[in-house]
């Protein structure tokens, strides 16, 4: 015994070094392997997605490494749906579990306190009841009061007014007084529990209150009007971070030595790879493209779309010259990620809300209708303002390509420009003398507005209106 | 026209100068108004609007509202009291509602007005140059008036074509969208902003010319390279007397002293043109003084000056054709230093100093360096030649052919080795001889260096070839290069056979250049010859390898008969 424990050790040790020999030479031959591979697909990444949505706001958190943090918690806040709801109600029911024991009052005893939970929860589903009323009677007071069209939605007012919340905390209390008093948790139906489940229904029972005391102020004009100018900035804010995401992924593409080319179109001979699913391109994994374009040099890839571009259905997502398999094509064609479009986000809904405005603007201006025109001339200068502040926060001023992105130079400031002159065309030929003034001041007063702001260069399209109104009005001597 | 219409026309206006407020403001010192900064960016969006406002007026000849623009837009800033035309190097500009000098962005901003208006007179110049029904033509002629009567002398006019050139190349002013406007859409057009301008500017100057005054022009750089131009465009304004002269309203007497009643609107009219003409060349003199002066001031740009040197080196290196083939025979006596009893072979060449300074915008010195080469190549053949005996044989019977052959053969005999054959540039000869290479094809053979193989015509008897400019035409030579001739070398740039210096001079040593060197100043005073020297570049290339006769037994010559003579 004596002599064979120095072998034991020995043994042990030899096992051990042996482990540790095996490990040193597999990490050294990854080492190697990844170098090899490295050298092999260069200049392509090694491995991973390389993500273009990724670098682009590397890119752009060079000006502000803050805005893009906050930006990346709201859009994931954004995307957890109904996931959010399912926690926090998940949250609400570990409580029950927790052995600790509250002997206070009725919650002492199980009869009383089960007595005390069947009351609570009939006065919960009551108030739940009225809640959905509630709901019924406060958007149809909503849609009632015109203000929709002017750019609120159901969704954002039932937001606003924290009805959705109440409604939730409402299901979630009277599942729980179910829960409680079929006898799960620890000491149910009484003790911590039935404390917890009471605490759940009194917050829903408060929250009622609250939501109607708020969806009253909620359908006032100027709470209306908040609402409704905070949506347009949050809306602009979306636009303008999507564009400037975009703007950086063409910028870090084409300063990047990828093997990965950007195209308008067709760059000729090239087959089209078509899109997974029809929508706005979200990200491009760069990875996989890449490193097939170093294994296959006889293929090119060309990228005919960019960040926030759309997809329509069965249109293409990359270009390649050369055969491959279909296998492969798949596989290519996943590497652009399309989401089915949102309409509530980015500068597609921006688009189609001002859209919306000049519609109805044009609709104000065929028929006079000044207070009409005047509210949405607001929302106009309430958008031209909200892009110097919007692309601000990512500390880039708001000039140039900025301001007039894309091949065309067309942006929302050259919408709206746009949209005045067609408003006031319509207005002249349906003689609305009434709307004349407010359409000609518009574009000056916004102008010294964003020079305010620090954004002279709106100035410029927005002053260039003044000429083509001249012209305009001299037609009718022509 | 209806209600909306008429109430569009004056809003258009009324709102557009709306903002003049806030402009305005930026510079008034109050402290709820924007900043200069941002008052200069707006006043710059607000002036193109407001002439983009005054073009169209222009070009639908609605005279009402351009001169109603014209009027407020003059009214901005009327309070400024600027002494010249408004660079942003303006001294004792002066505010009086303010009090005190006028800030850079201010003087920015109505330069900018300055050169959108000189942009709006060259439109309407534009338009004049075509025939116009009587009415518009009426217009476009007050238009022009009122455009005019904002620049106040020549000078100021002067300034303004000046920025407005420097503005089309960097500001992007909209005069090339407006011609485009007008041409077809896909074809090519040559946009002609910039000869229009010029146009302006001299009609401007014609209105503006008076018997003394102004009394001479400053210098301007464009005087000297668009001198041509103006010429042509002065030119053309006088035989376009009819079309300008009511345009800017100078049908009176250019003299008014002159009491030649009543006035001679043609005569008055080439007056003023010959006093701009005369103007514009005190001006371009002006110029050139200023050219000159600033060359002699500037110090030599050394890179420039190896813009001249590396290819000279370069090509006097490769021209070595004699020293290479003496090379590869083993024949090159190579010095450590010239020898004592060498004369040197040196020339000289004067070059204009501009060429070596830094802001030169001279191109091609290269090419000046490969001609500086050119001079040793021929120094190679000329001393080669002065060292061969000046004898020749003349053919008694048989054809150069045979001669050649029996004197190749004879040298031979002698126990020389003939190694090269020189012969006067005749293809006559060359193909009498059976040389067919003509520099087209290379020659290959143990004595001819590889680098040379095409300058070499061929090979007769074993023997190579070969022809220069500046042989004596009545002769072929045969060598034993080994023994007809010593070829020395001493040590030169780059090994390139040559040593090339530049000098240029300060007041002091061109002085003492002179006293060395009093040839210079033939033709000349002292004071032009000292300025000669300050703007110039004295170029000396030093031939660093010499070429002395050796046995003349080993060199012999052949007359060429008269019928294969050049020129025969």
């Amino acid at each position: 015994m004596i002599e064979s424990a120095p072998n034991d050790s020995m043994d042990t040790h030899g096992w051990l070094y042996n482990v540790l020999l095996l490990a040193a030479i597999a990490s050294n031959l990854a080492a190697i392997g990844w170098l090899f591979r490295m050298l092999a697909v260069h200049p392509a990444p090694v491995a991973g997605r390389l993500s273009l949505r990724r670098q682009a706001l590397k890119l752009l958190s060079a000006s502000n490494r803050r805005k893009r943090w906050t930006d990346a918690i709201q859009r994931r806040r954004q995307r957890l749906g109904w996931t959010r709801f399912v926690i926090y109600a998940a949250a609400l029911f570990v409580v029950v579990l927790i052995p600790v024991d509250v002997r206070w009052g009725p919650l002492d005893d199980v009869e009383d306190s089960e007595e005390f939970l069947r009351t609570l929860w009939q006065v919960v589903g009551a108030a739940l009841g009225v809640s959905v009323a509630m709901v019924a009677f406060a958007f149809e007071a909503f849609r009632g009061s015109g203000q929709q069209a002017y750019g609120g939605s159901l969704r954002e007012f039932a937001g606003a007014s924290r009805l959705l919340l109440v409604i939730e905390i409402g299901l979630v209390s009277l599942l729980l007084d179910g829960v409680v008093l079929f006898g799960w948790g620890h000491n149910a139906p009484r003790g911590l529990p039935a404390a917890w489940a009471i605490i759940v229904s009194g917050i829903t029972l408060v929250g009622v209150g609250y939501v109607m005391h708020r969806v009253v102020r909620l359908l006032d004009d100027s709470a209306l009007r908040r609402m409704r100018e905070e949506r347009v900035r949050r809306l602009v804010d979306q636009a303008m971070t999507q564009q400037l995401v975009g703007q950086a992924a063409t910028l870090w593409l084409g300063s990047s030595s990828l093997p990965i080319r950007t195209s308008f179109g067709n760059p000729g001979g090239a087959t089209p790879i078509v899109a997974s699913r029809a929508g706005e391109v979200v990200d491009v994994r760069l990875g996989p493209l890449s490193r097939f374009a170093v294994r296959h040099p006889n293929s090119q890839l060309w990228l005919p779309v960019n960040l926030g571009d759309s997809v329509a259905e069965s249109g293409t997502g990359l270009y390649l010259t050369g055969q491959v398999s279909p296998r492969k094509r798949r596989r290519l064609a996943a590497a652009v990620r399309v989401r089915r479009a949102d309409d509530e986000s980015g500068n597609r809904a921006l688009t189609e809300a001002l859209e919306r405005l000049h519609q109805q603007a044009m609709g104000a201006a065929r028929g006079g209708r000044e207070n009409e025109w005047r509210a949405i001339g607001q929302l106009y200068e309430l958008v031209l303002l909200a892009l110097p502040k919007a692309a601000a926060a990512w500390g880039i001023p708001f000039a140039g390509a900025v301001m007039a992105p894309g091949f065309f130079g067309v942006g929302p400031v050259q919408r709206i420009a746009d949209f005045l002159y067609d408003e006031l065309v319509a207005a002249v030929n349906a003689n609305s003398r009434e709307l004349i003034g407010p359409i000609t001041y518009l574009p000056q007063h916004v102008a010294i507005e964003a020079t305010r702001l620090g954004a002279p260069a709106l100035a410029a399209p927005l002053f260039q209106l003044y000429p083509a109104m001249y012209a305009l009005a001299r037609r009718g001597r022509a | 026209m209806n209600h909306s219409e008429e109430l569009l026309l004056h809003q258009s206006v009324d709102h557009l100068f709306a903002a003049r407020w806030a402009v305005e403001s930026a510079f008034s010192g109050s402290s709820d108004a924007l900043t200069e900064d941002e008052g200069r960016d707006l006043g710059f969006s607000f002036f193109n609007a407001v002439n983009g406002l005054l073009k169209s007026a222009i070009d639908l000849a609605d005279e009402a509202t351009f001169a109603t623009v014209e009027r407020k837009w003059e009214a901005m800033f009327d309070e400024v009291w600027l002494p010249a035309f408004p660079h942003a190097d303006l001294a004792h500009a002066f505010n009086e509602r303010r009090g005190g000098e006028v800030q850079s962005e201010l003087l920015a901003l109505l330069r900018r007005r300055e050169i959108l208006r000189f942009g709006l007179a060259m439109w309407v110049v534009h338009l004049l140059e075509r025939p116009q029904p009587v009415e518009r033509s009426a217009f476009l002629h007050t238009a022009f008036g009122v455009l005019a009567s904002q620049f106040p002398n020549v000078e100021w006019v002067l300034d303004a074509y000046d920025a407005s050139t420097a503005a089309e190349e960097s500001d992007k002013p909209p005069w090339t969208m407006w011609f485009l406007a007008e041409l077809p859409d896909e074809a090519a057009h040559f946009i002609p902003t910039s000869e229009k301008l010029l146009l302006t500017a001299l009609l401007l100057c014609t209105r503006l010319v008076a018997p003394g005054e102004p009394s001479e022009l400053r210098p301007r750089d464009w005087f000297e390279w668009r001198h041509e131009e103006i010429q042509a465009l002065l030119g053309r304004l006088v035989q376009e007397r009819d079309r300008w002269q009511p345009v800017l309203g100078v049908a009176d007497a250019f003299d008014t002293t002159s009491t030649a009643t009543p006035p001679d609107p043609e005569r008055g009219w080439s007056q003023r043109l010959d006093r701009l003409a005369t103007l514009l060349a005190s001006g371009r003199e002006a110029q050139q003084d200023v050219e000159r002066e600033r060359v002699r001031n500037a110090s030599i740009d050394e890179t420039r000056l190896d813009e001249v040197r590396q290819p000279a080196l370069r090509s006097a290196a490769e021209y070595r054709v004699l020293r290479d083939t003496l090379a590869l025979q083993g024949n090159v006596n190579e010095l450590r230093e010239p020898p004592p009893d060498n004369a040197g072979l040196v020339a000289y060449n004067w070059a204009p100093k501009s060429f070596f300074v830094s802001e030169s915008g001279v191109l091609g010195l290269d090419m000046m360096g490969r001609d500086l080469a050119r001079s040793a190549r021929t120094a190679e053949a000329q001393q080669l030649f002065a060292a061969l005996p000046d004898v020749a044989s003349s053919l008694e019977q048989g054809d150069l052919r045979s001669a050649l052959s029996k004197t190749i053969e004879g040298m031979r005999t002698d126990g020389f080795h003939p190694s090269l054959i020189v012969l006067p540039i005749n293809w006559q000869v060359e193909r009498e001889l059976g040389l067919t290479a003509f520099g087209a094809t290379p020659v290959q053979h143990q004595t001819v260096p590889p680098s040379h193989q095409r300058d070499f015509c061929g090979i007769f008897e074993d023997v190579a070839a070969i022809d220069f400019a500046g042989a004596p035409d009545d002769r072929v030579w045969v060598l034993d290069l080994r023994e007809a001739i010593r070829f020395d070398e001493w040590p030169s740039d780059s090994d390139s056979g040559v040593r090339l210096e530049f000098r240029s001079f300060d007041e002091a040593s061109a002085a003492g250049f002179l006293s060395e060197h009093p040839e210079i100043r033939k033709g000349r005073t002292s004071e032009e010859a000292v300025r000669f020297l300050l703007e110039r570049v004295l170029i000396t290339m030093r031939l660093c390898w010499r070429i002395t006769g050796g046995n003349p037994r080993a060199a012999r010559a052949l007359e060429i008969p008269e019928e294969l003579r050049r020129g025969d």
